[in-house]
């Protein structure tokens, strides 16, 4: 089911900003706000067939994160790549937007009842709207492509943590939407129309809907943190290790703008470099959360298997997708 | 013109009269308990129990109708006897303690039956509130180690999926869930 999910989420995606970039080849505008569709309807597809819907009206932050906050952002990011709105008044949406999103994810619970000092939501506010209007502004003229590409695998890192933690669901709901965004980038990447660089005049730079979907990525993964943050058991190196690693894609860029040589330049704005200095935090928190994982919740995954054939495939340690098979193969003996 | 306020009077003692005819009880958390169990893989019972527990009850045994019982459970006191699945238990599959902290019963109707009330009321769980009738067995007041106390044990049977707890998880731990309450009042 999960693969199912993740394949079907990338197909949808692939498939719809094909269509889109096809349909809209001299309109870069029409191209962009179409990739934001195919990445909306990729995440719908990857959500249903993994039964992982979110209930309306929301009632829990996953809900909240998937009902407002990803929607919000994702109609920003479309009046962006319409330029129906100043630049101005999308970093001030993109602003209000930052500071209600900590709130709204957080809304009813335990961590709005005094639990969390104001300076926490506002610095945690000040951290996603710095790296979201900063990193899209970055590669919108850049068209740098590897902040997308590290922020697809932050996403799959932050689901498979906070599964191993013991929230299977918010861990498996990050998986669709890295599906998702990996498909509408590929679409776009295969071909379509581009914005100018800025400042060069170049027609050919950057891919239209580049920046809207990497804006997408970054709000999701900031979103999917916070919820498996406060609500499952993902902890806060972890989390902040995650956050880090689009900022890390993207640092060695500007650093090596800065530099005067151009051997300098091209080693820290290398591709290559940047994803593996991307995927250093990424490996930690993966390495930390299967040893935790096997320590804690792999002993009761082992306690809880089932015996016969489906116990082979959930031992101590087994990582928590096994388990979910396991359950249907148990309820399936159940029915019989 | 004196008749009034001595007959007003007559009025206030006669409601602060029918006032005290209710007895109020705080919940004894040293000899109650909070307990559930459910099915594991339909073979055995999986049971727990909820460590931190408040209540208040007020008996009116003249007019039973007018008692009332009031039960809120801190869901994040799970205690299965087993440190990670407690842990598990907490998270958005099952309670989400961090979303939905309490679990409560509130009283909305009460009458008298030979074993003890039949209590009507509202049961809220992970959010979703249901209506439910409890049979609280029991309510004989005894006077013990300086407080009068009264004691009922009752059961509830509930489905997670009406309370919306996550389909995912409801496969090798069954969809029904028995909680068991023993509870102690004491007053003064």
């Amino acid at each position: 089911m999960v693969v199912r999910a993740v394949l079907g989420a990338g197909a949808v995606a692939a498939a719809l900003g094909a269509v889109g970039a096809g349909i809209s080849r001299r309109q870069p505008a029409l191209a962009a706000v179409a990739a934001i569709v195919a990445f909306v309807w990729g995440v719908v597809a990857g959500l249903f067939l993994l039964r992982a819907l979110p209930s309306l009206p929301p009632t829990t932050g996953l809900d909240r994160f998937l009902v407002i906050l990803l929607p919000v952002a994702l109609a920003i990011e479309a009046e962006a790549a319409a330029n129906w709105i100043s630049g101005f008044w999308l970093t001030a949406e993109r602003g209000c937007v930052a500071l209600l999103a900590v709130p709204v994810l957080l809304h009813g619970s335990v961590w709005l009842e005094g639990e969390t000092p104001a300076v926490v939501i506002l610095a945690a506010a000040l951290f996603f709207w710095a790296s979201w209007e900063g990193i899209t502004g970055d590669v919108r003229s850049s068209g740098d492509r590897v902040v997308a590409l590290v922020t697809v695998g932050a996403l799959v890192v932050a689901g498979l943590s906070i599964a191993m933690a013991g929230w299977l669901k918010g861990g498996l709901v990050a998986l669709p939407l890295a599906g998702a965004l990996a498909g509408a980038m590929l679409a776009e990447w295969g071909g379509g129309p581009t914005w100018r660089r800025s400042g060069s005049g170049e027609v050919g730079g950057t891919p239209a809907g580049l920046p809207g979907l990497t804006a997408a990525g970054l709000v999701a993964l900031f979103g999917l943190v916070v919820v498996g943050r406060c609500f499952g058991r993902l902890g806060s190196a972890a989390a902040l290790l995650i956050l880090l690693a689009p900022l890390l894609a993207v640092l060695p860029l500007g650093i090596g703008r800065l530099l005067p040589d151009s051997a300098g330049q091209r080693l820290l704005g290398s591709a290559r470099y940047r994803i593996l200095l991307a995927l250093v935090p990424l490996v930690i928190v993966v390495i930390v959360a299967k040893a935790d994982f096997d320590t804690r919740l792999g002993r009761l995954v082992g306690e809880v298997s089932p015996p016969g054939p489906a116990a082979a495939e959930v031992s101590p340690g087994a990582d928590p997708f096994k388990l979910s098979r396991t359950r249907g193969s148990a309820s399936r003996r159940a029915r019989s | 013109m004196p008749r009034f306020p001595a007959l007003l009077a007559i009025v206030f003692a006669l409601a602060a009269g029918s006032l005290h005819a209710a007895d109020d009880y705080d919940y004894d958390l040293v000899h109650s308990s909070v307990g559930f169990k459910a099915r594991f893989l339909d073979i055995s019972w999986i049971q727990g129990r909820f460590n931190d527990v408040s209540g208040k009850f007020s008996l009116d045994r003249k007019d039973p109708s007018k008692s009332t019982f009031s039960l809120t459970i801190k869901a994040d006191s799970v205690d299965t006897a087993n440190a990670a699945r407690d842990e598990h238990l907490r998270q958005p599959d099952y309670f989400d303690t961090k979303q939905f902290p309490t679990i409560e019963f509130r009283s909305t109707a009460v009458k008298a039956i030979p074993e003890g009330y039949e209590v009507a009321g509202t049961f809220t769980m992970h959010g979703v509130t249901k209506p439910v009738t409890l049979t609280l067995v029991g309510g004989k007041e005894i006077e013990a180690m300086g407080k009068k106390r009264v004691g009922f044990g009752t059961e509830l049977k509930l489905k997670r999926s009406d309370f919306n707890f996550d389909k995912g998880q409801i496969g090798n731990i069954g969809d029904e869930a028995i909680i068991v309450i023993d509870c102690a009042g004491q007053r003064d």
